[in-house]
């Protein structure tokens, strides 16, 4: 079996992992990997980095300050194996501006990067790692379950319904704090048990075990307030972009709640039957049960593939990938204007 | 307000009194930037140099006192 990654958007810094640092306006063929399915797809500010679950890492784009787990004097890479720390195989991680977060199957976390606001969760006033490091924290027997980052702030949940998180404290998207900044993993203080974790830019979306979602942060857009008319027995699934939120329902909609400057909010018709959906930062991804990949959003980049009217906003759903008898989409990922798709061989 | 991609706060934007710029991380993976002499002269507009997007910034003008103190 082949799996294959495609990549289209923004590509200064090598960030889709091409042989030019173009961007791109139709998906392009970007790596493939024969011996093991691809398990996520981890998108910072300018650099990408490509799990398999074999354990295998892969990273490209810019690596100034070491985020792509790279020589630091690589300033900016094509993909490019990150190494296994002790033979370990890493299992999940997390990108945020200038930072990346890598856990292995032991659950020790690693960063590298630049974190001027406690990113890299290292140690007090740490502020740059440009190689691998370890994050010092004590898991006491729990599993990490999920980590999600966005811009300056990471939140990572454990088995337990636990929620643990560093980085940028300001107005509240890691817990009630007086600290600005939360150098090393902090346990958040909350009330309920959680079961999902999002992040964007300016604040943190929880859903917990009773399946209510909470935000807690700036809410600019007053989401919260929106929240109350979702039954939360019909919420599927929750993804944010960096300023709206954005709600699939059990009857297969998308409920988007948040700014709407660059058509972030498109009403979704009914008659599309959704089977995946992402949000890249400014744009939305989705699979229909049809097999095709349609974006909407802010486009500027290609992220949305090409323009069919004058503007860098998609007031309308696009084609990105059309269903084809010879591959599967099995992946959906969406990035800093980027957007990415695995797909797998039909038998 | 339609113009703008969004409306940043001040102190959430980072200064450096080297290059006398604010910045704030646009979605385009570039930073949205405006000199510090420019607010003080009325400007609010941030503009990023790898795409179109904008964003206003919100402050009052004795707020730049004590970044100029920097
Ligand atoms: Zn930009």
């Amino acid at each position: 079996m082949t799996y294959r990654i495609y990549a289209c958007g923004s590509n200064g810094k090598n960030q889709l992992g091409t042989s030019d640092s173009k961007d791109l306006d139709t998906l392009q063929l970007v790596f493939e990997s024969i011996h093991s399915p691809v398990e996520d797809i981890i998108a910072g500010g300018n650099h990408t980095l490509i799990l398999l679950q074999n354990g295998e890492v892969y990273s490209t784009g810019d690596n100034s300050y070491g985020q792509c787990f790279q020589s630091p004097d690589l300033l900016s890479t094509g993909l490019k194996r990150v190494p296994n720390v002790d033979g370990k195989s890493w299992i999940m991680g997390c990108a945020g501006y200038e930072f990346s977060v890598l856990i292995d199957c032991d659950y020790q976390i690693y960063s590298s990067g630049l974190g001027l606001k406690g990113e890299l969760g290292i140690d007090h006033n740490l502020t740059r790692s440009p190689v691998m490091s370890k994050v010092n924290w004590d898991s006491q027997g729990r599993k990490i379950v999920d980590i999600k980052a966005c811009l300056d702030h990471t939140i990572m949940l454990l088995d337990d319904g636990s929620v643990y998180g560093w980085g940028n404290s300001r107005n509240g998207k890691l817990g009630d704090t007086k600290e600005k900044i939360l150098w090393v993993p902090t346990k958040l203080q909350l009330s309920q048990s959680v079961k999902k974790i999002q992040a964007s830019r300016d604040f943190t979306v929880l859903q917990f075990t009773n399946n209510e979602i909470m935000l807690i942060g700036k809410d600019r857009y007053l989401i919260q307030s929106q929240l109350i008319n979702i039954k939360t027995s019909d919420i599927k699934d929750f993804k944010a972009m960096w300023s709206s939120l954005h709600i699939l329902t059990c009857s297969h909609q998308i409920i988007s709640i948040g700014n709407n400057s660059h058509s972030q909010l498109l009403e979704i018709p009914s008659k599309i039957d959704i089977q995946q959906f992402e949000a890249g930062s400014e744009h939305g991804l989705l699979l229909t049960k049809q097999g095709t990949v349609l974006s909407w959003g802010w486009g500027e980049h290609g992220n949305c593939g090409t323009k069919k009217k004058d503007s860098d906003s998609f007031d309308y759903l696009n084609v990105l990938f059309d269903n084809t008898e010879r591959e599967n989409v099995a992946l959906l990922r969406g990035g800093c204007a980027t957007s990415w798709m695995v797909t797998s061989d039909v038998d | 307000m339609s113009n703008y991609y969004d409306q940043i706060e001040i102190e959430d934007m980072t200064y450096d009194p080297v290059t006398q710029l604010f910045t704030y991380p646009c979605p385009c993976g570039d930073k949205f930037q405006v000199f510090i002499d420019d607010l003080k002269d009325g400007e609010d507009v941030a503009v990023c140099p790898s795409c179109s997007l904008m964003i206003q910034v919100i402050f009052d003008e004795e707020d730049l006192d004590e970044y100029y103190e920097k």
